[in-house]
């Protein structure tokens, strides 16, 4: 009887063993996958994006008068748009880096529009903590009321449907404020359009950059965005304005499932686990340093990671130096 | 003789039989039983079924939209009630290839749920089916009297996504599906086992939640 018993614990445990093993192998290589088809969306997407620039009368330099204009000028109004997203946007639950641009998807909801291929879009990718109420029937929601929610990083997509599309409501010379150009990628606009598109991205990391110049410093390739800022609507800024970067560089940093329910544990609900210090990521030249520093601060953790990262070329910047 | 009172069969008491009372007792207790283990036996075939039919609309819901990018076409998702006045309870789910200037054309065999499962028709449960108004089949399935049957539908488009609008209410699109006798029993209230599918009109994208 004893020994039945021994033997019948033995193969408790070794079966619970393999369990937890096959469960943790599983999630992490899907978890992993699926931040990967996340990353390519992004790096495909990103390449697609667009100004639509063209050559207008200029009548804002000093040799112009009165009605005529002093020289041309390139224009869009179009936006491409990078900065951390606590500097711009109003969800506390950001953290990263945000990158919004128009690409040519056509994603419309509207039916008679369907076979129009080249409609614009507004995009955005952004990495927000929040909870697995997204995209839940609202009888769910009421009836697990009171339960513990799931809170995750998410990477979270932005995508206006053609026909909601603001970019071209805003005018800057017509004098529109910052806020107003920025009106396309709103607070209401990212809660009506916005999706999850991967679990447990703790970080995104975006910086535009100029093709290297043999012979020139690696750092020359940084000056048009150093602190990670770009904004192709920036009038104070000649150097960007109407002009796409050349090429982005894209970070992705994911944990596993594991990893986060082990943070969900050790953390208050809906505060988001300090992972990324507020010091890391924000000048260019600190890239490869900051990086080792947020990959060295999940090794001690014990969190099990993965980093993705790429540079895209932006197929229509129309750069010249 | 003394052998025959020691062992005779005629002696009940020391034979160990039964009286009335006692095979009575053990009959009412054995069926008693038996009833219990047909409701347990019950519950679990309801709740393969389920399992069993989420799963396909599921597949199947999955399927019409690689098969929209495939084909580069728009395929739709018809939902069938069972037929009025039909003996036998059945909702099917039928693909149908969705050209702008053809007549539709039925991808596959249709999907025929198990009797014993239904497709919650109440406003909250099932979006899908209460929200959108039914439409005239088009002569792509009959009932057994032969009369057109109505459905209700939705189309997954070649990017993978739907022609679901935003949904007025606020909620998302999607069905849920239970044991009819669930469903017949508590009207208006959630059976405890479900099986909720919900369709992302943005992506196209299928989930599906359980209790």
């Amino acid at each position: 009887m004893v020994i039945l018993s021994i033997i019948m614990v033995a193969a408790a445990t070794i079966l619970k063993t393999t369990q937890e093993v096959w469960t943790t192998s599983w999630e992490r290589t899907s978890q992993f996958r699926d931040a990967r088809l996340a990353f390519e969306q992004i790096s495909r997407n990103l390449s697609q994006s667009t100004l639509n620039t063209y050559w207008d009368y200029d009548y804002s330099g000093s040799q112009s008068k009165a009605g005529v204009p002093g020289g041309y000028r390139r224009d869009s109004e179009l936006h491409f748009f990078t900065d951390a997203a606590s500097r711009f946007m109003e969800n506390r639950k950001a953290v990263t880096h945000a990158v919004f641009f128009q690409a040519t998807l056509g994603y419309t909801r509207d039916e008679s529009y369907e076979r129009l291929d080249g409609l614009l879009n507004g995009l955005g990718y952004f990495v927000e903590y929040a909870d697995n109420e997204y995209g839940k029937p609202k009888f769910l929601i009421a009836r697990e009321k009171g339960k513990k929610s799931r809170w995750r990083f998410r990477l979270m997509e932005f995508q206006s449907p053609t026909e909601f599309n603001t970019v071209y409501e805003a005018d800057e010379a017509g004098g529109d404020s910052a806020a107003k150009i920025r009106e396309w990628f709103s607070a209401e606009q990212i809660a009506a359009y916005k999706r999850p598109l991967v679990n447990n991205v703790i970080a995104l990391i975006i910086s535009p950059q100029l093709s290297r110049v043999p012979g020139t410093p690696s750092s020359s390739a940084l000056r048009i965005a150093p602190l990670y800022r770009y904004d192709s609507r920036n009038a104070s800024n000649p150097d960007t304005l109407n002009v796409l970067p050349p090429l982005v560089k894209i970070t992705l940093v994911a944990i596993d499932e594991a990893a986060a329910i082990r943070l969900e544990a050790s953390t208050n609900q809906g505060s988001p686990p300090r992972l990324v210090s507020p010091q890391w990521f924000k000048e260019a030249k600190n890239y490869e340093k900051d990086l080792k520093a947020l990959e060295q601060s999940l090794t001690e953790r014990g969190l099990n990671h993965r980093i993705f990262s790429t540079t895209v070329a932006i197929r229509s910047a129309k750069w010249s130096t | 003789m003394e052998y025959l009172k020691s062992k005779g069969p005629c002696s009940a008491v020391e034979a160990g039989g039964f009286s009335l009372i006692e095979i009575l007792a053990v009959l009412t207790i054995i069926s008693l039983l038996l009833s219990m283990s047909v409701i347990g036996i019950n519950r679990i075939t309801d709740a393969t079924d389920l399992t069993n039919n989420g799963d396909q609309i599921v597949n199947q819901l999955v399927q019409a939209r690689q098969r929209a990018i495939s084909d580069n076409a728009h395929v739709e998702v018809r939902i069938y009630p069972p037929p009025e006045g039909n003996r036998i309870k059945e909702w099917t789910l039928v693909l149908a290839r969705q050209g702008l200037s053809e007549t539709p054309a039925p991808l596959q065999q249709p999907l025929i749920l198990s009797e014993s499962i239904a497709i919650s028709e109440d406003g909250d449960f099932s979006t899908l089916i209460a929200a959108r108004e039914p439409q005239k089949d088009e002569g792509l399935m009959h009932s057994a009297s032969g009369t057109e049957q109505k459905y209700h539908g939705f189309r997954f488009h070649p990017d993978g996504s739907t022609n679901l609008p935003v949904n007025p209410n606020g909620d998302t699109w999607h069905l849920t599906a239970a044991s009819r006798r669930d469903i017949e029993r508590n009207k208006g209230t959630l059976p405890d086992n479900f099986y909720t599918i919900r369709v992302d009109p943005f992506t196209g994208a299928v989930r599906s939640f359980r209790p």
